[in-house]
């Protein structure tokens, strides 16, 4: 047995060294199909890891779970149970209150290195502090500080060990070390030692404290679990275990299980993309293969006369493309990691820190795996026909096919070079089929690339998001994490006038806003309550939000809610001139501003459709705000991307009033501006970003602003992604096309030498025969564009509008930009190719290939 | 006793109108150690004739029954396998594997089939037809006559029922031409084979025991 497996191997291995050239062509499409492969495994790949790093980095920390309020000896018992496999501790002191750091929450803690690990803020210069006056910061602290960074310098940080007196204490630090602050999290790290917590907050009794609201002195235990399935479950049973039921923990929600399902939703598209590269590997590892077994069927024939079995024929076959796939695959791999190398970096932006590329063993098994299966599919039929062959038909056997299933041609045009060039092709018709679809399926998906991109509308995205060119907000609604402060000092007076200064300013905006308890009345009451109350809506809304559902009963109860009054005027009253805001009644301009009039904002219910909105107040209704008394002018839609923030209140707002500006200020004269909205000329913009750069590096620090040109960046990096994905994949299916087209030029030119000798020695000359090798490539060039271009245009007037006209960014234009490009290309090719085979072809003289033996 | 018979053996080519009777109804047989030559002129069907007896190809009607198997009963791979067991061809253009040496050529057959291949009969084989010193060249290294050599010595290594040969000596010249069925006839004799030959050439048949006269599709004289 071991012998015959050796001159089957002998066969199978001197053969496919025999045909160096050719295979070389199969080993590039292979390689080309498995680049294509790992370079969308490698950017789904990373794109997910880099998704929950992200995910993970919001949340702020890489463990598990998060236990407060332990005492040592808890937490020695906690620690030691057998699920927990690492953990790390911390020690709160307080938050930092100085100044410079309204808007981000900066905590003062000890923690263990575990602990300073674990949540992406271990010093990367310098070390965590070990003498009682050491502190380590993070760059954003250190930024709105003020400061350099540099460690040895001087730190002053001032926090309440009791957060409901008014009585600070403040610290004098030396820095010693500091990191790359993560945007992505609510809070910044600065870490204290041990020593200092150590004389601070000795005997600090953690349920006391736990007992009073107060976190002075607690501890906080990070921990990781071996199983991160399901987190609720082995906290309860790590609790259980050791006794310690009941007490306070959490979970980290980047190991939440609807956190993968959006990764995985993200990765759908790749999965398209997946089966569009493996058609494309197939129509070129398919025609190669075929092209190969066809020029080697008389080898094979005879190999058959001599006794080879069918099976082991097809062993010979499945042998060379083992090896084809040897050595073509492990290069594509590399190729295609490089590949993701460069463009993971260009495509992952905006996840806060730097993107990184997934080495995952995966991504190799996966595209390896892929590629395998490929190069299989496309050489399974080849491998057949080489195990059919029929011996004595082998010998007769042309790869162009001599019969015809036309039993007479009637015509009397003669043997006219571009009719014969025609019917060669026609000689052929699958493998004429195979190489138009392969290159027209690359032109047809880059036209549709290029087409949905082209439509991208980024004006059209921005002015639906902001209403002006640059707002302006206080530091307590910049962040998701804070609540706003209505005496907020960021928009400041100062800012106010420099603002005024401004030499190209156009138009204003100012907001304000205050929560307030209002007295709905009776029949506004029944209005909300028989909303509620069909359709099960309470019940849902207790499921989901107890806290809402608490607001309501009280509401009902009391007869009274929260609510929002807001106070506007220039910017903002333009957009509910804007009849899509507007859901009842008319909006009047001057009548609003003269006074005696309110605007209600509709709540809930919006999801459904515009119209069935929560009722409260009617148009012409009277309602009574804080004393006065006004007139419903409309009823408009949120305008939440104008109102965005977290209100004072941790109570639920339930409804919400537009008053004039100026109105708002008579009411609440101590109040400042929650946002301020501003617009410039054409060409001012520059000038005006760069007076509140100015204005943030000398004044305040903390000032938040969103300018137009900052939003479009950011759009242009959101969708920068799916751009370059597409295109560079539509490229090399484009260029595997042309591969598939050179090689099928090539191959029909080279396996008929014997037939063109013959038509030359009974009297073709040079020039004519070149001329019939060119005729035959700009047929197949003419007949590809001739399909690209009526599939294209198709696809992009049918397919890429249907696309666009779901998507609110952008606006539909017809381009087929791509084809043109190619169009001049391709033509080039179809002329080059035949004419450096004819090259080739001469150096042999007729007599020789005439006598040339298979 | 015989060990190749033909019973009402035909072939056609083609389709209506244009129908080809390459065999006609051909009835032969050949006994156990015979040397028999078919002779007949280009298209006469005698081509046709050993592809048949071969199972290259498939009869139209008709039987061929070579050492007890019924040819047109076994299906193709079984046919492959039967080939490579029971017949040894040798081949105008003699068919040697290109990228296999001289001795691979040789014994490739019988590694086929997954059997050990006879070395001591080899080397008497190898011997006999003088290619002790050429074992390990490639084929496009030797001459024509060397390679029909190799070409006997491959149908001899596995020990077939009969060996056919198609015009064995058509790209010789007429001195190798001798030689080349001289070997063929001693080999024959030597190991009691059962050796069908085709050929053209009067001169080449009168060699064998036996001529087969065919023409146009139909024997003439058996």
């Amino acid at each position: 047995m071991k012998k015959r497996k050796s001159i089957l191997y002998t066969l199978t291995s001197r053969s496919f060294r025999a045909n160096g050239k050719r295979n070389l062509v199969a080993v590039f499409a292979v390689m080309l199909t498995t680049l294509m492969f790992t370079t969308l495994f490698v950017l789904s790949k990373s794109m997910e890891e880099n998704l929950r790093e992200m995910n993970l980095k919001m949340a702020g920390t890489r463990s598990h779970l998060t236990f407060n309020f332990l005492s040592e000896e808890e937490i020695a018992r906690l620690t030691a149970h057998h699920l927990v496999t690492d953990w790390g501790r911390s020690v709160i002191v307080g938050v930092a209150e100085n100044e410079e750091l309204t808007g981000r929450q900066v905590e003062i803690r000890y923690a263990d290195e575990k602990y300073a690990e674990s949540t992406f803020s271990m010093p990367t210069t310098g070390h965590l502090p070990v003498g009682a006056d050491e502190i380590a910061l993070d760059t954003i602290t250190l930024d709105r500080l003020g400061l350099p960074y540099e460690t040895g310098q001087k730190i002053t940080l001032r926090w309440r060990e009791d957060l409901n007196s008014g009585e600070y204490t403040t610290g004098q630090f030396v820095l010693s070390g500091y990191w790359e602050g993560n945007a992505a999290a609510m809070a910044s790290m600065a870490w204290v030692s041990e020593a200092f917590i150590g004389t601070e907050c000795a005997d600090i009794d953690q349920k006391k404290q736990q007992a009073a609201g107060q976190y002075f002195g607690t501890t906080m235990l990070h921990v990781d679990v071996s199983d991160s399935g399901n987190l609720e479950r082995t906290a309860e049973q790590i609790l259980g275990d050791t006794g310690l039921t009941g007490a306070s923990y959490g979970i980290n929600i980047a190991y939440d299980s609807v956190m993968s399902q959006n990764i995985i939703r993200e990765l759908l598209p790749i999965i398209l993309c997946m089966a569009l590269v493996f058609i494309c590997g197939y129509l070129i590892i398919y025609n190669i293969f075929q092209i190969s077994v066809a020029a080697d069927i008389r080898f094979y024939g005879r190999l058959k006369t001599l006794g080879v079995s069918g099976k082991q024929l097809r062993k010979i076959v499945y042998g060379q493309v083992n090896r084809i796939s040897l050595i073509g695959i492990p290069g594509g791999l590399a190729l295609g990691f490089l590949f993701g190398m460069v463009l993971v970096p260009v495509i992952i932006t905006g996840t806060g820190g730097k993107a990184f590329v997934s080495v995952s063993p995966f991504v190799f098994a996966g595209s390896a795996l892929f590629a395998y299966l490929t190069v299989l599919i496309s050489g399974r039929k080849p491998a057949r026909i080489a195990g059919k062959v029929s011996p004595i038909e082998a010998l007769r056997y042309t790869d162009a096919g001599t019969q015809s299933r036309r039993k007479i041609k009637k015509s009397t045009g003669g043997a006219k070079i571009p009719k014969m060039a025609l019917a060669n092709l026609g000689r052929n018709k699958k493998r004429t089929v195979l190489v138009i679809c392969s290159l027209t399926l690359g032109l047809l998906l880059l036209s549709v690339v290029y087409a949905k991109n082209a439509s991208f509308d980024v004006d059209k995205y921005v002015s639906q998001m902001v209403i002006s060119d640059f707002e302006v907000k206080d530091s307590s609604i910049a962040t998701n994490f804070s609540r706003y402060n209505p005496y907020g000092t960021t928009i400041s007076e100062e800012l106010l006038e420099r603002i005024g200064a401004l030499d190209g300013l156009e138009a204003t905006g100012r907001l304000y806003s205050m929560t307030f308890r209002h007295s709905p009345g009776e029949s506004a009451l029944d209005n909300i309550r028989t909303y509620y109350e069909a359709e099960g809506r309470l019940s849902y809304i207790e499921a989901t939000d107890p806290g809402y559902a608490e607001s309501y009963y009280r509401m009902m109860d009391r007869k009274e809610c929260l609510a929002i009054l807001y106070g506007i005027d220039g910017l903002i009253l333009d957009t509910f001139a804007e009849d899509y805001r507007m859901l009842e009644g008319n909006f009047d301009r001057e009548a609003f501003l003269s006074g005696g009039y309110v605007l209600v904002e509709a709540a809930g219910g919006m999801e459904e459709s515009k119209k069935e909105t929560q009722p409260t107040y009617s148009v012409g209704d009277r309602v009574e705000i804080l004393g006065t008394s006004y007139e419903v002018m409309g009823i408009v839609m949120s305008i939440h991307d104008i109102t965005e923030g977290i209100n004072e209140e941790e109570e639920a707002a339930f409804l919400s009033f537009y008053l004039p500006a100026e109105t708002f200020r008579e009411m609440y004269p101590d109040n400042t501006l929650r946002k301020f909205f501003f617009r410039v000329k054409d060409g001012a913009e520059e000038e005006a970003e760069q007076m509140l750069v100015d204005y943030r590096e000398e004044k305040d620090r903390s000032l938040a602003f969103v300018s137009k040109t900052t939003l479009t960046e950011h759009y242009k990096e959101q969708t920068r992604a799916n751009t370059i994905t597409g295109f560079a994949i539509s490229i090399i299916i484009a260029l595997v096309g042309i591969l598939n087209f050179a090689n099928s030029m090539v191959t029909a030119i080279v396996s008929r030498q014997k037939e063109f000798a013959v038509i030359q020695s009974v009297g073709m000359t040079k020039r004519q025969l070149r001329g019939m090798l060119i005729a035959e490539g700009l047929f197949y060039a003419g007949a590809t564009l001739l399909f690209s271009w009526i599939l294209g245009t198709f696809a992009v007037a049918f397919g890429v509008r249907a696309m666009v006209a779901a998507d609110w960014t952008a606006t539909f234009h017809f381009t087929l930009m791509p084809l043109a490009v190619c169009t001049p290309m391709l033509i080039a090719l179809a002329v080059l190719i035949p004419y450096l085979c004819f090259k080739n072809l001469e150096k042999q003289s007729i007599v020789e290939r005439l006598r040339a033996v298979d | 006793m015989n060990i190749l018979t033909t019973k009402n053996l035909t072939k056609q080519y083609g389709t209506k109108p244009n129908i080809v009777k390459a065999l006609d109804d051909v009835n032969i047989s050949v006994e156990q150690g015979e040397f028999v030559a078919i002779i007949g002129t280009s298209g006469s069907g005698k081509s046709t004739l050993l592809n048949m007896l071969g199972g290259l190809d498939r009869p139209s009607s008709g039987s061929v029954k070579v050492d007890q198997f019924e040819l047109c009963k076994l299906k193709d791979e079984d046919l492959t396998v039967f080939r490579r067991q029971r017949i040894g061809f040798i081949f105008q253009n003699y068919n040697l594997v290109p990228v296999l040496n001289v001795y691979e050529n040789i014994v490739m057959p019988v590694e086929l089939d997954g059997k050990k291949p006879d070395e001591a009969f080899i080397r008497e084989v190898v011997s006999l037809l003088g290619l002790e010193k050429k074992l390990y060249y490639m084929p496009n290294t030797l001459s024509g006559g060397q390679q029909q050599r190799v070409a006997i010595a491959r149908a001899l290594a596995g020990k077939p029922a009969i060996i056919l040969a198609d015009e064995p000596t058509g790209n010789l010249d007429s001195k190798t031409s001798d030689e080349v069925i001289g070997l063929l006839g001693t080999t024959g004799r030597m190991f009691k084979q059962t050796v069908v030959m085709i050929t053209h050439n009067p001169e080449i048949a009168e060699r064998a025991d036996r001529i087969i006269r065919i023409e146009d599709g139909k024997i003439v004289n058996a």
